[in-house]
């Protein structure tokens, strides 16, 4: 008798057919979440051509060091993702830990933040605008819509790593599923990592 | 990737970023390079990590994609400021 979970889902024929279209189907989809960002990073540079001094002046009040230490996390949760997929031994711990340095990264993100609001500079979170040129608080409004759409996609990294992280755990995945998911999350984690590592310059680094 | 390649290429992740971190200490006014290291990162990351070099047909096509998406917002960058 074969389980079912030993055959490949409908209406596939062979592992490596289901394999493909998977990846065919990631990639696809990080293709639209590398457009949707790419223009998010687009305009942040239109600002930054077109007001240099307010953006100037944004920029210059941003945390980059705590931006650099979370861009530390991710490089180093992206090599734990990669050695789970070269490591089989050890996949389990390398999803534990890339989960809990994405869960750093968020807290640090969550640190930030809350300087900010201190600050009275992160937007819909002050009554009274602290900028001397209008166009700062645009380059802000711009910097949380891309940060809070970063940290919800690392958020969905993470829970994507704990579940396969559980369902290893339990043995609830043929190998070969083990393999296709493991491979699905590690490409969506790197390209969380690739956003992050073009939009710190652009948004922390730049004109400082 | 094997772990040695991995690691290599996680240090050259780090080295990059202490490049754009240095200049921004002690190179004010270097946006240029700053963001040429970060393309870097983007690279060795899309390259290896995402595994572009040892994929053929359709998934190297994207990786193709996403460099000329990347070629396309310097374009527009560079062209903007140009044309100013």
């Amino acid at each position: 008798m074969i389980r079912s979970d030993e055959r490949p889902a409908d209406p596939f024929v062979a592992w490596a057919q289901q394999r493909e279209a998977a990846r065919l189907g990631m990639w696809l989809f990080l293709a639209s979440e590398a457009m949707m960002f790419g223009s998010l990073i687009m305009v942040a540079w239109f600002f930054r051509l077109r007001h240099p001094d307010g953006v100037a002046e944004a920029v210059a009040g941003l945390h980059y060091l705590l931006a650099t230490g979370n861009t530390v996390l991710l490089l180093t949760s992206s090599l734990l993702i990669t050695l789970a997929a070269s490591e089989p031994r050890r996949v389990g711990w390398c999803l534990l830990g890339a989960a809990v340095l994405g869960v750093l990264f968020l807290g640090c993100k969550g640190v930030e933040y809350g300087l900010e609001i201190h600050e009275g500079v992160l937007p819909g979170f002050t009554d009274h605008s602290t900028w001397q040129a209008p166009s700062a608080q645009l380059f802000m409004n711009l910097y949380f819509i891309a940060t809070a759409l970063h940290g919800l996609h690392v958020l969905i990294a993470v829970g994507l790593a704990l579940w396969l992280y559980s369902a290893l755990k339990c043995d609830r995945l043929a190998p070969h599923q083990r393999a296709m998911r493991l491979e699905m999350i590690s490409l969506y984690w790197h390209l969380v990592d690739g956003i992050w590592i073009l939009l710190f310059p652009t948004l922390y680094l730049v004109g400082r | 990737m094997s772990k040695a390649g991995a690691l290599k290429v996680y240090g050259a992740l780090l080295l990059l970023l202490a490049v754009q971190i240095l200049c921004v200490r002690y190179q004010p006014g270097v946006g240029g390079v700053i963001m040429l290291a970060a393309a870097g990162q983007f690279l060795l990351l899309l390259l290896f990590y995402l595994g572009l070099y040892r994929h053929r047909g359709w998934v190297r096509l994207f990786g193709w994609v996403y460099l000329l998406w990347l070629l396309v917002m310097v374009v527009f960058i560079l062209g903007e400021s140009a044309t100013r």
